[in-house]
C-alpha cells in the first residue's frame, strides 16, 4: 500500500523560515512536496518524484485586494503559490542544476521582511509592554486591584515581555547577520 | 536648496531601487521591470518578486513612482516627475564614481 497523503507537525520560529525552506526542499528532493499548511504547524506532503522544488517564505501583510496582482507578480517571475499561514507565504520554483532561486536578491529587502515581522508583532518598539506596565504597577499602589490580582497581572506582563522579547532578540540578531554580510 | 535635502533622504539607491526607476523611465509592469533590468545590467543585476514588490510599494508612497493603470492583475507604474529629479541627481554621481574607480585601477605607481 503506497502513502500519497502525509501530514507532519513541525514547528519553527519566525527567524527560522530559511531553516523551514531547507527542510521543505529536503522533503521535495526525497519526493515529499509541499501542498499545504496550517497553524499550528501541520504541513500536507503529497508523495511524488523526487524533484528539486526550491521552496521560499514571504511575510507579507497585504490587503487582500492588493493581494491578486501581489501573486501574479510571483507567477510571472516562476513561482507557485501553495499557502499562506499566518501571514507567511508559501512560493516554490524548480531549480535549474546548482541554481538558488530567491524572492529577496538584496540583503536590504530581505532585511525589510524581517521589520515587517517585528512590526506585525508590535515589536516595533517595547512601549506597549512598559505601558502596560506602568498602569498596572499603578493601579497596585493604589489598590484598584482585589488581593492577589494585581500580581498576576504583572506577572503576566512579565512573561510576556520575556516572551517577545526573545523574539525580538532573535530577529533583530537575523537582520544584523544580513547587515554584516 | 530645499530640493537638495529632499533627495538626500533618497540616495544613495540600492542597485536595485536604481535600476527599477531606470526601468519604469517608461511604463512597465512588474514582470516587465525585472525583465528589463536582467537586459539592461547585461546580467550583473536581477531583482526578485519579493524585492521588487517591496521597492513598489516603498516607491510609490514615496512618490517617486506612480499606477498609471491596472491590466489583467498586473500593475503597471511609471516614474513621477519627482522620481525622475531624483534619478537625474544620482546618473551624475555614479559617472563620477566610476571614473574614479577607473582612473584608481589605472593609475601607475
Amino acid at each position: 500500500m503506497s502513502l500519497e497523503v502525509m501530514r507532519t507537525f513541525r514547528f519553527f520560529f519566525p527567524w527560522q523560515d530559511e531553516d523551514e525552506e531547507t527542510w521543505l526542499r529536503e522533503m521535495s528532493q526525497t519526493g515529499w512536496h509541499m501542498e499545504s499548511v496550517r497553524l499550528p504547524g501541520i504541513y500536507t506532503f503529497r508523495r511524488g518524484e523526487p524533484m528539486d522544488y526550491v521552496y521560499r517564505l514571504d511575510y507579507r501583510t497585504t490587503p487582500r485586494r492588493e493581494f491578486l496582482s501581489y501573486l501574479q507578480l510571483f507567477s510571472d517571475a516562476g513561482w507557485d503559490y501553495l499557502d499562506e499561514m499566518n501571514n507567511w507565504q508559501y512560493f516554490r520554483k524548480l531549480a535549474k542544476p546548482g541554481d538558488d532561486p530567491q524572492i529577496y536578491t538584496d540583503a536590504e529587502s530581505k532585511i525589510a521582511k524581517y521589520r515587517r515581522v517585528l512590526t506585525s508583532m508590535g515589536l516595533a518598539s517595547p512601549a506597549p509592554f512598559v505601558a502596560f506596565f506602568i498602569i498596572v504597577a499603578n493601579g497596585i499602589k493604589h489598590d484598584r486591584y482585589p488581593m492577589g490580582v494585581g500580581v498576576m497581572f504583572l506577572a503576566i506582563i512579565f512573561i510576556m515581555a520575556i516572551l517577545y522579547g526573545v523574539v525580538f532578540v532573535k530577529i533583530t540578531e537575523r537582520i544584523n547577520q544580513l547587515k554584516r554580510a | 536648496m530645499e530640493h537638495k535635502d529632499n533627495s538626500q533622504k533618497y540616495l544613495p539607491l540600492s542597485e536595485a531601487t536604481y535600476y527599477i526607476l531606470v526601468a519604469l523611465v517608461e511604463p512597465l509592469h512588474g514582470y516587465g521591470v525585472m525583465q528589463k533590468i536582467e537586459a539592461m545590467s547585461e546580467g550583473t543585476v536581477s531583482v526578485g518578486p519579493g524585492t521588487l514588490y517591496g521597492a513598489f510599494s516603498t516607491l510609490e508612497k514615496e512618490g517617486l513612482i506612480v499606477k498609471t493603470r491596472e491590466e489583467d492583475r498586473r500593475k503597471v507604474y511609471t516614474l513621477t516627475e519627482k522620481g525622475r529629479a531624483i534619478l537625474s541627481e544620482q546618473v551624475p554621481r555614479l559617472e563620477i564614481m566610476a571614473r574614479n574607480g577607473r582612473d584608481a585601477l589605472n593609475h601607475v605607481r
